[in-house]
């Protein structure tokens, strides 16, 4: 008997909402996912390009294992995933009952085209007369009432924007499929009572209601009236206001009385307006003024409806919710906009820079034109800090995503502008915070002449001469300087998405100060109401690796929420349906088609069509059935899949994506393996692409699309595969604050974790450390953390041991460990979490060790937690930041260096104002609401100091005697040399890794350059190696905060559950594999498997393919001359066939 | 400068030089065997033969232009897996140069043995040969090469050489340990060793032959040899081109295929195992051959040939040497090595790659490289 | 070359430097981002940009701040304060630095320090400036003969729009004398 599981609820279907709907999904819940726009993908679906590719890359998100439950689409395109149920428009508006058994009440906007029956033709924007800006296209260009909301959606159904729907039902008409229905059919149980005392007006009013579809009755008093509500329900009532008898006024007070639900609209005199107003606060809805024409009336009456339509939430139950609502793009038209936006055309946002040189965009062709004169743009500009950093826009913190996408966007304008464009970046500071940022950065100034100028420019105006862009900042001595440009971008920052608060209100958690949703300390995805989660920038602005740790962090969470609350994961029991055996039979396809209810197109006779198809040898029978998309249309066709005679079965309908899941389920029933069964688009393509040319060429290319099917059914391969088991425990190497976390977390999940610790104790740089900038005590969590380490009774310690080696792959590891007092032990496992972490670096710049004023970030903490610090001894400070660090060879950032600048400023301003205290730095990295304590640190009085790597600070020592160091710096403001006396010298000098290549090596991951686990994407797998089953987190990703290191555990530890939750994993149908009696072992296969799922046996010499590691690409069956490496489904016989078949 | 020397022959005897300069080599200690073209019994048949017993080196024929086939697929034999021991093997340019490309596919490897690379003149297709052999088996390959250093290509009035190698820029080997060269040099009196690698040093200094400069012509010889061919070459090409530059005309160039697969078989870098082309995959049900005939009217028998030539160009074309094996080996006289040198050397420029030149160079389409072909690899939007 | 800033020599005036603290406790949070610098519609008759001169402020510089007229240039816009990222009140800071100027009587300032004194002189005297007097005022306190000279245009064509009435000084009703006593106490004893 399985235990209930219970069911997730994500809301925001962005690339954090896809996240954690996939992760949740694929460890096993069934999942909701909502989002109030009518489709997925949140502001991903405009963005083209990210760095550091330059390229999208959200299929990398894509299910590895168990990847048939979700089909290999494109997620910018959509997302399929048997336990994933999206609902578009739809919105949440409360949340009741606490974590584990949450009532959720989601509210759905009226949805007017039907998205099973349309087919995404496209005729219905043809004949609409409606034209509107489009958002997608950043309001760039125009698009009808009826639309497509994302152009590369699947499936492309079309919506209809009801504010700007003039209902005029034009597209009701073209349509083929009769998908767009208005809610007519819903309107007759929608009743209407109309009382006036003027036999005329409620005559009349009745008739023309009852045109539109609705139930009317009619009264002709107020008393007759009250009478009817008792013993008949309605949903509206028309009231007059002056009657005989018991006024309106009167008849609404009773009625709302009796009937709070019921919707009044007032019908009044010119004499009576006040009196209706007034008897609006009373509880009637409006009023109409009469006399009135038909269509007002009717567009009130159909308004009430539809809202009344849409405000029916519907209830579900689930265990946990991750919000994942994102953030919008600051607004630089609000405000004061020095920059002219909206005001010049050629002022655009990046969001809008990226839909201009996007295919899809407004111009069609991608190329980078001038919006103002379609000139190509030959000088661009950007503006950093629009809308971030900014207190006049409301904005204390650091968008953190501005910088590098300015930086990526003036790389793609060279590549999509001429030649010789000329691209500047004007900043602050360029917030290079995360892994490969920096050389990113750099390689946009040196390879590709982006030019970068640090200074904010404070106002852009129009050449009224050559409509060129003036654009003005401070230069050289802060003079101002003009220059001239085609275009400028603003770089907007992220602010706390639209209806934020709403939905908080409505769930129930709190804000921050910023109108982001409050995370806890230490654990940001955590928010302030128990069982509910925070995934993405919903919380705070993010980068894309970034949301998705975070949603992966909330799923981790959402999943022992439920899990706790007894709902948890269910050890799947071997329900692998049994399937009839047809690999001796020869191939009989069954063909059935749908017939579209009589819709499709003149000219195109289906017998005609089925008696081609039956001349097949390998055809067993062509029928038909009317409507596939209604329930008889299905029963039908269920009924005609059970009579036997057939080994394959082949349907053709429109949109197979929507069937395809169906009609595979269909084969249990039948115990027909569901790789046998096909549906088969003959609907779309013709519609939505195919030249009008009548019946007889679209019944060709019907055909051709059936006997591609049928070819493609035809050859494919019975044998059942094989599944590799999973040995369910983990192994966490590493002690730290990362390693702790990921351990528990699969431990409470209730599989056993080893976690090898190399020292006595766990705890890594919690040892150290002591608080953070927020003020948050390291101390209470590490002791919080090691506890409980130390009473789960699933996480066996080993501390003092070391990976000796290992072997294996996701299912079955065995590493051998070796501790100091017990010797070697071999432990087998099915997935491994590399948390290794780092320690601050070594240095030997700027006179560290000749003198004792001179310390580390680190030592520093270290004097001040012993209390070795005289504060009111100290007149002087110097901290140098990016000791060693941001240039090459050690070219990133280690993100954790200027926070802790910051917290030990405060600290001393706290212990003595009087401290002076230089800050040397070359960018301040205070990304997000880090940016608020940089603020407090310049208000405390630290004065900072910019330099750069071509004029580095240099210090002496000081006097004869003296114990001041002396720093000499330049400073570029006063263009001036400057020397600091310091009593004390802090070197952030960063950090590097503690990851040996070897022990990454020994599980098939890798290091990159800087010695960092090298992650399989780093946008989008962030925390997984390219070998599945390998994870890494903490600072053996990269550095990070404490907040970092804990929100990537628990999305490494999330990615693990995954596999663990599993008893075996199953290859999916689309593998590769050897044929060894071709195979001349030439290894060119190996070399082009990008996921690392081949290699040598030396042994036998062959090649091996781990299935479950092979994601199908097909990569090496392309690259082997003579197929010796075939991917399943797709043979070479096969695709000859299917291509002989198009050529048809 | 690589290091050279002159190997003085005796009694103007250049076939009992080479063999007791082969002697030699057997006679170090580092050497097991030697691989060599020899003279079988009855003389007009000249095949490669691993030796070990010096005495048996007396019929080494390394110079015949007989040319049987490609000895790259023999040395990959002798050496996929490691023999443990070292082969001294005599080969042309064209057949190291493949061997080279066979050594990038994993199909062998050049540890185990010394590559002893010949200057080649040309060499003959077996018909050729034996019409030119018939006449006086003894002295075919004296006959040969007197007029082939003359630089004649016609040898008799029905022999020629075969259009690869008038158009074959290689005559000198590259990437051989010692190379034997003959051109610009007086073959009556001596003939040039040269050390390619470490390893012919090694083995230059053990034999202890004197190091000489080579004579002053030789440079001159060779170049007007490259120069030569490389005017012929684009001859052919062009009128190759001509011909082949449509699907119907490549069609009627290839019209007497028989799919016989001859030429995949004497290919030396078609390393396949089995050809996919006599796969199940190609395998037909006989009713696909009559809807193929249904749906045009007519359907030329056997199928799948232009497909089977085209296929075979976009797998080997990257590597192809231009030995004219596929020629040799067709029995319709089909003009395969013209087709094939033009397009590999389409193909090879594309990727500036050379089959055959080094070890170090990735072969293409085995590595993908996003700066290359920006026109068809940058996504312009 | 001298350092500019020196943490051991720098601020030898220290009394000058407490006097700065009120403008240096507005300027505090700057960024040194130049938006003060770049909206400034009369940057270019500063000697050094509002930008320069905040960052001489923050560094403790007050004998270069001195050197500049730059803060006497200010018209109070208050276009820089509209700007700035950081919600700083730059504009008020500007008037601080003025105000010092002026308690110091400092030479450079002269012309300014003597100009407000006139203006507000003459409102003390009336309740209102006038005009003619508060020119007259402004001239014999520079004791030079050559800037009435240089005003003379500028004074006729006012005088021509009826924009300056000839008044001769007096020394009006004096009402506003007391609120001008108490401000200088005030001031004094801060």
């Amino acid at each position: 008997m399985k235990p209930k599981i219970g069911r997730a609820l994500v809301v925001g279907g962005g690339i954090s909402g896809i996240r954690a709907a996939l992760d949740l999904a694929e460890t096993g819940y069934p999942v909701t996912l909502v989002d109030r726009a009518p489709h997925l993908g949140g502001v991903l679906s405009q963005l083209d390009n990210q760095f550091p590719t330059n390229h999208c890359g959200m299929c990398r998100m894509l299910p590895l294992v168990d990847r048939d439950a979700g089909a290999q689409y494109c997620l910018r395109k959509g997302l399929f995933h048997e336990n994933i149920d999206i609902r578009t428009s739809t919105q949440v508006v409360g949340i009741e009952g606490e974590a584990g058994n949450f009532t959720v009440r989601l509210k759905r906007q009226p949805g007017f085209v039907d998205p099973v029956a349309c087919i995404g033709c496209g005729r219905c924007a043809d004949a609409c007369s409606v034209s509107v800006a489009d958002d997608f296209n950043a309001g760039l260009s125009m698009r009808k009432a009826i639309y497509l909301p994302v152009p590369h959606m699947l499936p492309n159904t079309y919506v209809i924007d009801p504010a700007a729907c003039t209902r005029c039902g034009e597209c009701i008409n073209v349509c083929p499929t009769g998908a767009i229905r208005l809610y007519r059919e819903g309107r007759q149980d929608f009743s209407v009572l109309v009382v006036d005392d003027e036999y005329t007006v409620r005559d009349s009013i009745k008739e023309w209601l009852e045109e539109e579809g609705f139930s009317v009755e009619t009264v002709g008093s107020g008393e007759e009236a009250l009478d009817l509500i008792k013993q008949q329900s309605f949903r509206m009532m028309l009231l007059d206001i002056k009657m005989p008898g018991i006024d309106g006024v009167e008849v609404l007070k009773k009625a709302k009385d009796l009937f709070p639900d019921m919707t009044v609209v007032m019908m009044t005199a010119y004499a009576t307006v006040e009196t209706a107003v007034e008897a609006m606060k009373t509880g009637a809805m409006d009023y109409l003024m009469k006399p009135f024409d038909p269509e007002d009336l009717a567009g009130k009456v159909i308004g009430v409806y539809e809202a009344e339509e849409a405000a029916r939430a519907e209830e579900i139950e689930a265990g946990a919710v991750v919000f994942c609502g994102g953030s919008e793009g600051y607004d630089p038209s609000t405000g004061k906009n020095t920059f002219g936006y909206k005001v010049f055309s050629d002022v655009v946002t990046g969001l809008e820079f990226e839909r201009l040189i996007s295919g899809t965009g407004p111009g069609g062709g991608g190329a980078l034109l001038r919006p103002s004169n379609g000139e190509p743009v030959k000088k661009i500009a950007w503006i950093q800090c629009v809308g971030s950093r900014d207190l006049q826009t409301d904005s204390d913190y650091c968008s953190g995503v501005c910088c590098m996408y300015a930086i990526k966007e003036a790389m793609l304008a060279k590549e999509h502008g001429p030649e010789d464009l000329e691209s500047t970046i004007f900043y602050m500071d360029m917030r290079t915070v995360g892994k490969a940022f920096q050389r990113f950065r750099d390689a946009a100034e040196t390879d590709q002449g982006v030019r970068f100028v640090r200074g904010r420019v404070h106002t852009v105006y129009q050449d009224t001469h050559t409509g060129k862009l003036v654009v003005s900042y401070p230069g050289e001595k802060s003079r101002r300087i003009e220059e001239d440009y085609d275009m400028v971008v603003l770089s907007t920052g992220q602010k706390p998405s639209s209806g934020t608060d709403k939905l908080a209100e409505a769930a129930g958690i709190e804000l921050n100060p910023w109108g982001f949703v409050r995370g806890e300390p230490f654990l940001p995805a955590k928010t302030s109401r128990e069982g509910i989660f925070c995934g993405g920038s919903f919380s705070g602005p993010k980068d894309i690796a970034e949301s998705v740790i975070s949603a992966c962090s909330a799923s981790l969470l959402a999943s022992a929420t439920m899990h706790s609350a007894g709902k948890g994961i269910a050890v799947a029991g071997d329900d692998t349906p049994e399937y009839i055996d047809v690999s001796h039979q020869a191939p009989k396809v069954r063909v059935i088609l749908c017939e579209c209810g009589g819709s499709l197109p003149e000219g195109i006779d289906l017998r005609r069509l089925a008696a081609g198809l039956e001349a097949d040898p390998f055809v067993e029978s062509v029928s038909f059935v009317s409507r596939i998309c209604t329930e008889e249309g299905w029963e039908s066709l269920a009924e005609k899949v059970k009579t036997k005679g057939y080994n394959r079965l082949l349907v053709g309908a429109c949109t197979p994506y929507a069937y395809t899941r169906r009609i595979r389920e269909l084969g249990g029933e039948v115990m027909l393996d569901p790789s046998l069964m096909d549906v088969c688009d003959i609907r779309s393509p013709e519609f939505a692409y195919g030249e009008e040319t009548g019946g007889d060429a679209i019944e060709k290319a019907m055909r051709r699309s059936l006997s591609t099917g049928i070819s493609r059914l035809r050859s494919v391969d019975p044998l059942p595969k094989q599944t590799v088991p999973v040995t369910r425990s983990a192994l966490v190497v590493g002690g730290g604050i990362a390693g702790m976390t990921a351990a528990l977390a699969i431990a409470e999940h209730g599989y056993d974790v080893h976690l090898v610790e190399a020292s006595e104790h766990p705890g890594g740089n919690l040892g150290w450390l002591h608080s953070t900038v927020e003020g948050n005590d390291t101390a209470i969590l590490l002791e919080d953390t090691t506890q409980r380490i130390e009473k789960h009774p699933l996480v066996h310690v080993h501390t003092n041991t070391t990976v000796v080696s290992a072997f294996g792959e996701v299912g079955n590891f065995f590493t051998t460990i070796e501790t100091a007092d017990s010797g070697p032990q071999t432990i087998q496992h099915g997935v491994v979490l590399i948390a290794t972490g780092g320690r601050e670096a070594e240095t030997r710049s700027y006179g560290y060790g000749t003198s004792d004023a001179i310390v580390t970030q680190k030592e520093l903490e270290e004097k001040v937690a012993a209390k070795a610090i005289d504060y009111s001894a100290i007149e002087s400070v110097c901290m140098i930041q990016c000791v060693d660090s941001r240039e090459e060879p050690r070219n990133y950032c280690s993100r954790v260096c200027c926070p802790s600048t910051l917290k030990h400023i405060l600290q001393m301003k706290q212990q003595n104002p009087d401290i002076s205290v230089y800050i040397l730095y070359r960018d301040m990295m205070s990304p997000g609401f880090a940016e608020s304590w940089y603020t407090e640190a310049r208000k405390a009085g630290a004065v900072f100091i910019p330099y750069t790597t071509y004029a580095k600070p240099v210090v002496s020592q000081g006097e004869e005697g003296g114990s001041k160091v002396v720093i000499s710096t330049r400073e570029p403001l006063l263009d001036a040399d400057v020397q600091i006396h310091a009593d004390l010298l802090v070197l952030a000098t960063g950090i590097v890794p503690n990851l040996p290549e070897e022990l990454a090596g020994a599980f098939g991951a890798e290091c990159d350059e800087d010695g960092f686990f090298r992650e399989a994407e780093s946008k989008w797998r962030p925390v997984d190696s390219l070998k599945e089953g390998v994870f890494g987190c903490g600072i053996a990703l990269g550095p990070g905060s404490i907040e970092g290191s804990v929100a990537t555990a628990g999305a490494a530890a999330q990615r693990a559950l995954r596999i663990l939750s599993k008893n075996a994993i199953s290859p999916a149908a689309v593998t590769a594999r050897v044929r060894h009696s071709l195979c001349v072992t030439c290894e060119r296969c190996i070399a082009v498997c990008p996921y690392g799922a081949r290699s040598i046996d030396p042994d036998t010499n062959r090649v091996l393919v781990n299935a479950v590691m092979c994601q199908g690409c097909g990569n090496c069956a392309s690259e082997c001359p003579n197929s010796a490496s075939v991917l399943d489904g797709f043979f070479d016989g096969r695709m000859l066939d299917m291509i002989d078949m198009v050529m048809e | 400068m690589a290091k050279t020397a002159l190997y003085d022959i005796a009694d103007k005897n250049l076939q009992g030089a080479l063999a007791s300069f082969l002697q030699s080599l057997l006679a170090d200690d580092n050497i097991s065997a030697v691989m060599v073209p020899m003279r079988q019994s009855g003389n007009d048949t000249v095949m490669q033969t691993l030796v070990t017993d010096p005495e048996q080196l007396s019929a080494a024929d390394p110079f015949s232009p007989a040319f049987p086939m490609n000895a790259a697929r023999l040395v990959s034999r002798l050496t996929k897996r490691s023999p443990g021991e070292t082969v001294a093997t005599v080969l042309r340019p064209c057949e190291i140069r493949a061997h080279i490309e066979l050594v990038k596919l994993k199909q062998g490897q050049v540890d185990d043995i010394i590559i002893i690379g010949i200057d080649c003149p040309g060499t003959l297709q077996n018909n050729d040969f034996r019409k030119l052999a018939g006449k006086d088996p003894e002295s075919t390959t004296d006959r040969f090469l007197t007029a082939a250093l003359d630089g004649k290509t016609q040898f008799d009035e029905a022999v020629e050489l075969p259009p690869a190698c008038k158009i074959c820029t290689h005559p000198v080997p590259e990437g051989a340990d010692i190379g034997i060269g003959i051109f610009g040099m007086d073959i009556k009196k001596q003939f040039l060793l040269s050390a390619g690698t470490e390893k012919g040093e090694g083995l230059l200094d053990r034999l202890g032959l004197n190091v000489q400069e080579p004579p002053d012509g030789r440079e001159e010889a060779v170049g007007s040899i490259v120069s030569a061919r490389e005017a012929s070459q684009g001859e052919v090409f062009a009128a190759v081109h001509e011909k082949t530059d449509t699907p119907e005309k490549l069609a009627e160039y290839l019209s007497g295929c028989i799919n016989c697969y001859n030429c995949r078989v004497a290919c030396p870098v078609c390393y396949c195992r089995e050809c996919v082309f006599v796969t199940d995959v190609f395998d037909h049900d006989p009713f696909q051959y009559l809807r193929w005939a249904k749906r045009r009217g007519k359907i030329r028998m056997p199928t799948d040939t232009v497909f089977y030539h085209l296929t075979r160009m976009a797998h080997m074309t990257t590597a192809c040497v231009g030995c004219g094996q596929c020629s040799n080996a067709c029995p319709n006289d089909i003009p395969l090595a013209e087709l094939f040198s033009m397009t590999a050397s389409h193909t090879q420029n594309a990727f500036d790659y050379e089959a055959g030149r080094s070890l170090e160079e990735d072969p293409p389409l085995a590595v993908f490289r996003e700066d290359e072909f920006a026109e068809v690899v940058e996504i312009k939007h | 070359m001298e350092p500019a800033v020196d943490t051991q020599t720098a601020a030898p005036d220290r009394s000058l430097i407490k006097k700065l603290a009120p403008a240096r406790k507005q300027l505090l949070a700057c960024i040194q981002c130049g938006t003060c610098s770049g909206s400034c519609p009369n940057a270019d008759a500063m000697d050094v940009s509002p930008r320069y001169l905040w960052r001489l402020l923050l560094t403790d510089n007050a004998e270069e701040i001195f050197k500049t007229r730059t803060f006497a240039l200010c018209s109070t816009c208050y276009t820089c304060t509209l700007r700035c990222p950081r919600g700083l009140q730059i504009t008020d800071a500007m008037s601080l630095l003025k105000q010092v100027a002026a308690s110091e009587n400092l030479p450079l300032y002269k012309r300014s320090i003597r100009f407000y004194q006139s203006f507000m002189e003459s409102v003390r005297r009336h309740g209102r400036v006038r005009e003619m007097e508060f020119m007259t005022l402004y001239f014999m306190s520079m004791k030079n003969p050559v800037i009435p000279l240089k005003f003379t245009p500028l004074g006729m064509r006012l005088m021509a729009k009826r924009k300056v009435s000839v008044e001769i000084p007096s020394k009006g009703t004096q009402k506003l004398d007391a609120m001008f006593r108490k401000a200088r106490e005030i001031e004094e004893q801060s």
